[in-house]
């Protein structure tokens, strides 16, 4: 029993780099740059009361207090600037460059802690209040700023490192926060890929086909995509075998770079063949910064740190060099 | 995989005029947005929210065009055609889920 709760600790708390975090900090900042740039022309539209927008801020945020009062919304911004005296669209615009301010300074890791507290809470009002409007990027960069936000800031590459003097954290703090945010991403492949399994049109290729030819995904025309339809099936299949085998073949060091290449593979191809890039690009970010930063930089403090413990076994080998990999 | 939805709205002027409009937005970034609002509308199967979205809809296109007194929103699915369909020849076809119409007074009012 206390071998096995001393696996764990040395699983969920194995010394790890803040390379992860620097790449998590640095992608998720450079995504809600874009969200923000993205909407700019449509901003007001979709949120001011008063603008012919697509769909009301106040039905959404109606049906949020129908679930919870305290769900963040651009209703409580907007309030708030009105005790002050500004009206409904100033107080959208400084939303809207508090959003990108806030995602500015969390690229360059200045004040990371607070800017991150304050750009997650400004998306999550925005994400809310449009609840309609969103689709699954906006979850994932909510994930992106929530792990960033709890994460020990600031990483090498932050300008609060050096212009600050903050000191970096501990490695085994780093690799506890790393390894939550793994088992979050093996656990959402997972169920994602065995959504799919449950769906015959993954089976014989005509979900693919049918997502690459539906408006407004349909970059490339049908005549050209029928030429390859004998592909689509056996593409389908790899997806799902790809999601549903990740929270194993991850984690396998044999394995792991083929599953990690292939992933971000996949998602290149989904935004460059459905224009879903800010959806690739999260995508991208999160494997990146919880998989894949042993390929270059972890190996110097791998073969150190190998030289001060010796293994005692499989487990405790994967544990020691910091990946956690069998 | 969702299915692909569409809505047009057929506005109708006093002087009989009758015009079709569907709805815009700025940026293909909306856009895709937008392809969400129609699947989470197609979900909805409370009827007076669903007919309350809707309404929301058909209010942002009257502000576009004020002189029209009625807009009937048709709601509709796209029947996307497989491969195999495909290669012989179907296009697809639409088919209407539900149509609402909405009678809208006066110019500009504060709320739909």
């Amino acid at each position: 029993m206390r071998t096995l709760s001393r696996r764990v600790e040395e699983f969920l708390f194995a010394p790890c780099s803040d390379t992860w975090l620097g790449i998590l900090r640095i992608g998720v900042a450079l995504q809600v740059i874009i969200y923000c740039l993205s909407l700019r022309a449509d901003w007001h539209d979709l949120f001011s009361l008063d603008r012919a927008g697509l769909i009301k801020r106040d039905l959404a945020e109606a049906m949020l207090s129908a679930q919870n009062h305290y769900i963040p919304r651009v209703g409580w911004l907007v309030d708030i600037a009105g005790r002050f005296g500004v009206g409904e669209q100033a107080a959208l615009t400084l939303t809207w460059w508090g959003l990108l301010f806030g995602a500015f300074l969390l690229l360059i890791g200045l004040f990371s802690r607070e800017a991150a507290i304050a750009t997650l809470v400004l998306h999550l009002c925005a994400v809310k209040s449009t609840s309609g409007l969103t689709y699954g990027v906006d979850n994932f960069i909510s994930i992106g700023l929530f792990y960033v936000m709890i994460a020990p800031l600031p990483d090498r590459w932050a300008a609060d490192s050096w212009l600050r003097n903050r000191s970096r954290r501990d490695n085994h703090l780093q690799g506890f926060h790393r390894r939550i945010l793994q088992l979050h991403i093996c656990l959402i492949y997972f169920f994602s890929g065995i959504t799919k399994c449950a769906g015959a049109g993954w089976w014989d290729g005509t979900s693919i086909w049918c997502a690459l030819i539906r408006p407004p995904f349909n970059l490339l025309s049908p005549e050209t995509l029928i030429v390859w339809k004998h592909l689509f099936p056996i593409l389908s299949i790899s997806v799902c075998l790809l999601e549903t085998g990740y929270p194993l073949f991850i984690w396998l060091r044999k394995t792991r770079t083929l599953w990690l290449v292939a992933v971000i593979t996949m998602h290149l191809a989904i935004g460059l063949a459905m224009g879903l890039y800010l959806f690739a690009l999260v995508m991208i970010t999160l494997n990146v910064a919880a998989f894949g930063t042993e390929f270059s930089f972890v190996k110097t403090e791998t073969n150190a740190t190998r030289k001060v413990v010796a293994p005692r076994g499989r487990f405790d080998r994967a544990a020691i060099d910091g990946t956690g990999y069998l | 995989m969702p299915a692909n939805y569409k809505v047009v709205f057929e506005l109708r002027y006093p002087d009989g005029r009758t015009e079709y409009e569907i709805p815009r937005v700025s940026s293909a970034a909306t856009g895709l947005r937008f392809a969400g609002l129609l699947d989470q509308l197609a979900e909805t199967n409370y009827t007076p929210l669903r007919e309350t979205m809707m309404k929301i809809l058909a209010y942002s296109v009257w502000q576009e065009h004020p002189d029209a007194n009625v807009i009937r929103a048709y709601f509709g699915r796209a029947r996307l055609p497989t491969p195999a369909e495909f290669h012989r020849g179907d296009k697809g076809s639409y088919e209407l889920l539900f149509a609402y119409d909405f009678t809208f007074r006066g110019k500009q009012p504060n709320s739909p």
